[in-house]
Protein backbone atom coordinates (compact mmCIF):
# COMPACT_ATOMS: atom_id res chain seq x y z
CA UNK A 1 0.00 0.00 0.00
CA UNK A 2 1.14 3.48 -0.53
CA UNK A 3 0.14 4.95 2.91
CA UNK A 4 -0.59 8.95 1.89
CA UNK A 5 -3.61 10.39 2.52
CA UNK A 6 -4.21 14.16 1.45
CA UNK A 7 -0.15 13.76 0.38
CA UNK A 8 0.47 13.29 4.18
CA UNK A 9 2.40 10.06 5.41
CA UNK A 10 0.05 8.01 7.64
CA UNK A 11 1.53 5.98 10.33
CA UNK A 12 -0.10 2.31 10.62
CA UNK A 13 -0.48 -0.11 13.45
CA UNK A 14 -2.39 -3.51 13.61
CA UNK A 15 -4.46 -2.54 16.46
CA UNK A 16 -7.77 -5.12 16.44
CA UNK A 17 -10.17 -7.37 14.37
CA UNK A 18 -13.12 -6.87 12.31
CA UNK A 19 -14.83 -9.67 10.66
CA UNK A 20 -11.95 -12.02 12.06
CA UNK A 21 -9.34 -10.49 10.25
CA UNK A 22 -7.05 -7.98 11.46
CA UNK A 23 -7.41 -4.16 10.98
CA UNK A 24 -5.26 -1.19 10.38
CA UNK A 25 -5.21 2.20 12.60
CA UNK A 26 -4.05 4.98 12.17
CA UNK A 27 -2.06 7.33 14.30
CA UNK A 28 -2.78 10.49 12.63
CA UNK A 29 -6.48 10.44 12.98
CA UNK A 30 -7.20 7.41 14.81
CA UNK A 31 -9.30 6.30 12.09
CA UNK A 32 -9.80 1.89 11.45
CA UNK A 33 -8.57 0.92 7.48
CA UNK A 34 -9.29 -3.00 6.03
CA UNK A 35 -6.22 -4.30 5.67
CA UNK A 36 -6.96 -5.82 2.27
CA UNK A 37 -8.82 -3.31 0.61
CA UNK A 38 -7.29 -0.26 2.11
CA UNK A 39 -10.46 1.14 2.49
CA UNK A 40 -11.40 3.60 5.70
CA UNK A 41 -13.76 1.67 7.22
CA UNK A 42 -14.41 3.73 10.63
CA UNK A 43 -13.23 7.08 11.57
CA UNK A 44 -12.27 10.62 10.52
CA UNK A 45 -10.88 8.97 7.10
CA UNK A 46 -13.54 7.41 6.02
CA UNK A 47 -13.87 8.14 2.07
CA UNK A 48 -10.71 7.39 1.84
CA UNK A 49 -8.81 4.66 -0.02
CA UNK A 50 -4.73 3.85 -0.22
CA UNK A 51 -3.76 2.56 -3.02
CA UNK A 52 -3.40 -1.54 -2.86
CA UNK A 53 -0.77 -3.69 -4.60
CA UNK A 54 0.18 -7.16 -4.65
CA UNK A 55 2.22 -9.22 -1.66
CA UNK A 56 3.31 -11.87 -3.00
CA UNK A 57 3.53 -15.44 -0.68
CA UNK A 58 6.66 -17.74 -1.43
CA UNK A 59 10.08 -18.66 0.72
CA UNK A 60 13.27 -16.96 0.48
CA UNK A 61 15.23 -19.40 -2.16
CA UNK A 62 12.27 -18.71 -5.04
CA UNK A 63 12.03 -14.85 -4.17
CA UNK A 64 15.70 -15.06 -5.17
CA UNK A 65 15.80 -17.20 -8.20
CA UNK A 66 12.51 -15.13 -9.66
CA UNK A 67 14.87 -11.71 -8.72
CA UNK A 68 18.37 -12.31 -7.59
CA UNK A 69 18.59 -8.41 -6.88
CA UNK A 70 15.65 -8.60 -4.57
CA UNK A 71 16.75 -6.83 -0.87
CA UNK A 72 15.09 -7.81 2.26
CA UNK A 73 14.24 -5.94 5.45
CA UNK A 74 14.85 -8.27 8.86
CA UNK A 75 13.25 -6.77 11.65
CA UNK A 76 14.63 -7.91 15.45
CA UNK A 77 11.87 -10.07 16.04
CA UNK A 78 13.73 -14.49 16.27
CA UNK A 79 12.48 -16.21 12.92
CA UNK A 80 10.70 -19.48 14.37
CA UNK A 81 9.34 -21.28 10.93
CA UNK A 82 11.55 -23.29 9.11
CA UNK A 83 9.76 -25.69 6.36
CA UNK A 84 6.66 -26.05 4.35
CA UNK A 85 5.28 -22.73 3.49
CA UNK A 86 1.58 -24.58 3.52
CA UNK A 87 2.01 -26.57 6.53
CA UNK A 88 3.52 -23.55 8.93
CA UNK A 89 -0.12 -21.82 7.68
CA UNK A 90 -2.11 -24.45 8.36
CA UNK A 91 -0.49 -24.96 12.06
CA UNK A 92 -1.01 -21.64 13.05
CA UNK A 93 -4.72 -21.87 13.68
CA UNK A 94 -6.81 -24.76 13.46
CA UNK A 95 -9.80 -23.12 14.61
CA UNK A 96 -11.42 -19.11 15.16
CA UNK A 97 -11.15 -18.40 18.96
CA UNK A 98 -14.22 -16.78 20.61
CA UNK A 99 -12.60 -13.24 20.24
CA UNK A 100 -12.48 -13.64 16.77
CA UNK A 101 -15.95 -14.97 16.20
CA UNK A 102 -17.42 -12.16 18.11
CA UNK A 103 -16.28 -9.85 15.27
CA UNK A 104 -18.49 -11.23 12.75
CA UNK A 105 -22.07 -11.43 12.02
CA UNK A 106 -22.37 -14.10 9.50
CA UNK A 107 -19.78 -16.38 8.33
CA UNK A 108 -20.23 -17.37 4.61
CA UNK A 109 -20.37 -21.68 5.04
CA UNK A 110 -20.26 -22.10 1.11
CA UNK A 111 -16.41 -23.62 2.59
CA UNK A 112 -14.78 -24.54 5.65
CA UNK A 113 -14.19 -21.42 7.78
CA UNK A 114 -10.29 -22.08 7.57
CA UNK A 115 -9.78 -23.58 4.35
CA UNK A 116 -6.64 -22.54 2.57
CA UNK A 117 -7.08 -20.89 -1.17
CA UNK A 118 -6.34 -17.71 -3.25
CA UNK A 119 -8.95 -15.21 -3.61
CA UNK A 120 -8.18 -12.77 -6.85
CA UNK A 121 -10.33 -9.42 -7.56
CA UNK A 122 -11.18 -6.46 -9.73
CA UNK A 123 -13.24 -3.35 -10.18
CA UNK A 124 -16.41 -6.17 -11.05
CA UNK A 125 -15.50 -9.49 -9.67
CA UNK A 126 -13.73 -11.33 -7.17
CA UNK A 127 -13.10 -15.23 -7.47
CA UNK A 128 -11.80 -17.63 -4.38
CA UNK A 129 -9.73 -21.03 -5.98
CA UNK A 130 -9.31 -23.04 -2.57
CA UNK A 131 -5.98 -25.02 -2.93
CA UNK A 132 -7.46 -28.47 -3.11
CA UNK A 133 -8.84 -27.03 -6.42
CA UNK A 134 -5.57 -26.29 -7.45
CA UNK A 135 -3.59 -29.67 -6.65
CA UNK A 136 -6.93 -31.46 -8.12
CA UNK A 137 -6.09 -29.80 -11.47
CA UNK A 138 -2.37 -30.53 -11.45
CA UNK A 139 -0.94 -27.44 -9.77
CA UNK A 140 -2.44 -25.14 -12.36
CA UNK A 141 -5.77 -23.76 -13.31
CA UNK A 142 -6.51 -21.89 -16.80
CA UNK A 143 -9.54 -19.47 -16.03
CA UNK A 144 -10.99 -16.29 -17.21
CA UNK A 145 -11.25 -13.43 -14.65
CA UNK A 146 -13.59 -9.87 -16.02
CA UNK A 147 -12.51 -10.77 -19.27
CA UNK A 148 -8.71 -11.64 -18.84
CA UNK A 149 -7.15 -14.74 -19.48
CA UNK A 150 -5.24 -15.83 -16.46
CA UNK A 151 -3.52 -18.92 -14.39
CA UNK A 152 -3.55 -20.08 -11.05
CA UNK A 153 -0.81 -22.34 -9.96
CA UNK A 154 0.84 -23.82 -7.23
CA UNK A 155 4.52 -22.26 -6.60
CA UNK A 156 6.77 -25.58 -6.67
CA UNK A 157 9.17 -24.02 -3.90
CA UNK A 158 7.16 -22.32 -1.32
CA UNK A 159 3.94 -24.49 -2.37
CA UNK A 160 2.13 -21.25 -2.34
CA UNK A 161 -0.48 -19.80 -4.83
CA UNK A 162 -0.03 -17.48 -6.98
CA UNK A 163 -2.09 -15.91 -10.17
CA UNK A 164 -1.08 -14.32 -13.44
CA UNK A 165 -2.31 -12.98 -16.16
CA UNK A 166 -1.45 -15.07 -19.47
CA UNK A 167 -3.55 -15.22 -22.45
CA UNK A 168 -3.68 -19.11 -22.59
CA UNK A 169 -6.45 -21.61 -22.90
CA UNK A 170 -3.98 -24.41 -21.09
CA UNK A 171 -1.48 -24.28 -18.23
CA UNK A 172 0.10 -27.70 -17.68
CA UNK A 173 3.39 -28.14 -14.54
CA UNK A 174 6.12 -30.32 -17.04
CA UNK A 175 9.53 -30.96 -15.59
CA UNK A 176 9.58 -28.10 -13.19
CA UNK A 177 8.17 -25.29 -15.51
CA UNK A 178 4.56 -24.06 -16.37
CA UNK A 179 3.68 -24.23 -19.77
CA UNK A 180 1.60 -22.22 -21.45
CA UNK A 181 0.15 -21.97 -24.86
CA UNK A 182 2.16 -20.33 -27.31
CA UNK A 183 5.70 -21.71 -26.07
CA UNK A 184 5.36 -19.39 -23.14
CA UNK A 185 6.57 -21.01 -19.53
CA UNK A 186 6.84 -19.62 -16.11
CA UNK A 187 10.41 -20.80 -14.98
CA UNK A 188 11.93 -20.17 -11.07
CA UNK A 189 9.47 -17.63 -11.29
CA UNK A 190 10.03 -16.11 -14.51
CA UNK A 191 8.33 -15.78 -17.09
CA UNK A 192 9.34 -16.24 -20.87
CA UNK A 193 8.51 -16.39 -24.73
CA UNK A 194 8.66 -18.75 -27.03
CA UNK A 195 12.14 -17.11 -28.57
CA UNK A 196 13.04 -17.23 -25.13
CA UNK A 197 13.15 -13.42 -24.33
CA UNK A 198 11.82 -12.94 -20.64
CA UNK A 199 8.42 -11.32 -20.59
CA UNK A 200 6.85 -9.16 -17.55
CA UNK A 201 4.77 -10.12 -15.24
CA UNK A 202 1.14 -9.15 -14.88
CA UNK A 203 -0.76 -10.11 -12.08
CA UNK A 204 -4.45 -9.62 -10.70
CA UNK A 205 -5.25 -8.20 -7.18
CA UNK A 206 -4.62 -11.53 -5.14
CA UNK A 207 -4.83 -12.76 -1.32
CA UNK A 208 -3.44 -16.01 -0.59
CA UNK A 209 -6.05 -16.34 2.21
CA UNK A 210 -8.37 -18.67 4.86
CA UNK A 211 -11.71 -18.61 3.03
CA UNK A 212 -13.39 -16.74 5.91
CA UNK A 213 -11.35 -13.67 5.90
CA UNK A 214 -11.38 -13.43 1.84
CA UNK A 215 -15.49 -14.24 1.69
CA UNK A 216 -15.91 -11.90 4.66
CA UNK A 217 -14.25 -8.86 2.68
CA UNK A 218 -15.56 -9.68 -0.78
CA UNK A 219 -19.25 -10.86 0.40
CA UNK A 220 -20.82 -13.00 -2.30
CA UNK A 221 -17.08 -13.87 -3.91
CA UNK A 222 -17.44 -16.23 -6.59
CA UNK A 223 -15.85 -19.49 -5.91
CA UNK A 224 -14.02 -21.13 -9.07
CA UNK A 225 -15.93 -25.09 -9.66
CA UNK A 226 -19.01 -22.92 -8.20
CA UNK B 1 -24.98 4.56 19.12
CA UNK B 2 -21.23 4.93 20.63
CA UNK B 3 -20.02 8.23 18.88
CA UNK B 4 -20.43 11.00 16.43
CA UNK B 5 -18.79 8.45 14.06
CA UNK B 6 -21.20 5.83 13.84
CA UNK B 7 -24.02 8.79 13.59
CA UNK B 8 -22.27 10.09 10.37
CA UNK B 9 -21.64 6.77 9.11
CA UNK B 10 -25.67 5.64 9.33
CA UNK B 11 -26.56 9.05 7.41
CA UNK B 12 -23.83 8.88 4.55
CA UNK B 13 -24.60 7.17 1.40
CA UNK B 14 -21.18 6.01 0.34
CA UNK B 15 -21.37 4.12 -2.98
CA UNK B 16 -21.52 0.51 -3.59
CA UNK B 17 -18.30 0.79 -5.63
CA UNK B 18 -15.86 3.12 -4.35
CA UNK B 19 -12.83 4.98 -6.54
CA UNK B 20 -9.31 3.18 -5.29
CA UNK B 21 -6.82 5.80 -5.83
CA UNK B 22 -3.94 3.78 -8.35
CA UNK B 23 -6.13 1.00 -9.08
CA UNK B 24 -9.39 1.92 -10.09
CA UNK B 25 -12.79 0.92 -8.55
CA UNK B 26 -12.58 -2.17 -6.39
CA UNK B 27 -14.86 -4.29 -4.83
CA UNK B 28 -15.18 -5.31 -1.22
CA UNK B 29 -16.67 -3.89 1.99
CA UNK B 30 -17.58 -1.31 2.18
CA UNK B 31 -17.66 1.57 5.15
CA UNK B 32 -21.23 1.99 4.56
CA UNK B 33 -22.19 -1.32 6.29
CA UNK B 34 -19.20 -0.66 8.99
CA UNK B 35 -20.87 -2.30 12.50
CA UNK B 36 -18.50 -0.53 15.05
CA UNK B 37 -20.09 -3.16 17.56
CA UNK B 38 -18.26 -5.94 16.12
CA UNK B 39 -14.61 -4.26 15.99
CA UNK B 40 -12.19 -5.21 18.27
CA UNK B 41 -10.40 -2.37 18.84
CA UNK B 42 -7.53 -2.86 21.30
CA UNK B 43 -6.52 0.76 23.32
CA UNK B 44 -2.47 0.46 22.68
CA UNK B 45 -0.27 -0.97 20.43
CA UNK B 46 -0.62 -4.97 20.84
CA UNK B 47 1.89 -5.83 18.14
CA UNK B 48 4.27 -3.17 17.25
CA UNK B 49 5.00 -2.32 13.85
CA UNK B 50 8.15 -2.94 12.16
CA UNK B 51 9.83 0.83 11.00
CA UNK B 52 12.28 -0.48 8.22
CA UNK B 53 15.29 1.66 8.59
CA UNK B 54 17.35 -0.70 6.57
CA UNK B 55 17.68 -3.29 4.06
CA UNK B 56 19.99 -5.72 2.67
CA UNK B 57 20.96 -8.17 -0.21
CA UNK B 58 18.42 -11.58 -0.06
CA UNK B 59 21.55 -13.15 -1.18
CA UNK B 60 23.86 -11.82 1.54
CA UNK B 61 21.26 -12.86 4.23
CA UNK B 62 20.95 -15.64 3.20
CA UNK B 63 24.92 -16.28 3.08
CA UNK B 64 24.99 -15.11 6.12
CA UNK B 65 22.30 -17.84 7.56
CA UNK B 66 20.12 -15.05 9.05
CA UNK B 67 17.42 -16.92 7.39
CA UNK B 68 17.60 -20.07 4.88
CA UNK B 69 15.97 -20.75 1.38
CA UNK B 70 12.58 -22.18 3.16
CA UNK B 71 12.10 -19.26 5.22
CA UNK B 72 8.61 -17.77 4.03
CA UNK B 73 8.86 -14.47 2.64
CA UNK B 74 6.10 -12.05 1.55
CA UNK B 75 7.52 -10.01 -1.56
CA UNK B 76 6.32 -6.63 -1.77
CA UNK B 77 5.92 -5.22 -5.40
CA UNK B 78 5.17 -1.07 -5.29
CA UNK B 79 5.39 0.23 -8.74
CA UNK B 80 7.07 3.68 -6.93
CA UNK B 81 9.05 1.79 -3.72
CA UNK B 82 9.89 -1.32 -5.80
CA UNK B 83 10.25 -4.40 -4.79
CA UNK B 84 11.29 -5.63 -0.86
CA UNK B 85 11.03 -8.91 0.73
CA UNK B 86 9.82 -9.71 4.41
CA UNK B 87 10.32 -12.51 6.53
CA UNK B 88 6.67 -13.76 7.13
CA UNK B 89 7.12 -15.00 10.34
CA UNK B 90 8.45 -11.41 11.37
CA UNK B 91 5.13 -9.92 10.09
CA UNK B 92 3.16 -12.72 11.82
CA UNK B 93 3.80 -10.62 14.59
CA UNK B 94 4.16 -6.92 13.32
CA UNK B 95 1.42 -7.20 11.37
CA UNK B 96 2.46 -3.65 9.60
CA UNK B 97 5.66 -3.14 8.09
CA UNK B 98 6.60 0.68 6.93
CA UNK B 99 9.28 2.51 5.40
CA UNK B 100 10.41 4.60 2.31
CA UNK B 101 12.13 3.54 -0.44
CA UNK B 102 13.91 5.30 -3.28
CA UNK B 103 11.68 8.28 -1.37
CA UNK B 104 8.43 6.41 -1.60
CA UNK B 105 6.88 5.96 1.21
CA UNK B 106 5.40 2.44 1.41
CA UNK B 107 3.27 0.33 3.59
CA UNK B 108 2.98 -3.64 3.87
CA UNK B 109 -0.07 -5.36 5.79
CA UNK B 110 -0.11 -8.96 6.90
Amino acid sequence: MTPIVDGEVYHYVSRGLYNGVSILWDRETGSVWDHITGEAMYGPSVGHWLPIYNLLHTNAAAALEADPELRIAISDRPIRQRGNFLDWVMGRFTSLSERFERTIAKEDKRRPTLEVGIGLWTENVARYYSMEDVLAAGEAISDELDGRRLVVYVEPRSRALGALYAETGNAEWVEGELRLDDGVVLREGRLYGSDGARLEIERPLQLFTRWYGFALTFPGTEIYGE
Amino acid sequence: MRDPWTRILVGFATLPIVMMAGTGELLGQQAADFDVDRLYLTDEDTYLPFVVEETLPLSRALEQGRLDGETSVLVMDHPEAGRLALVADQMAYHHVAQGELAGEPWMVSF
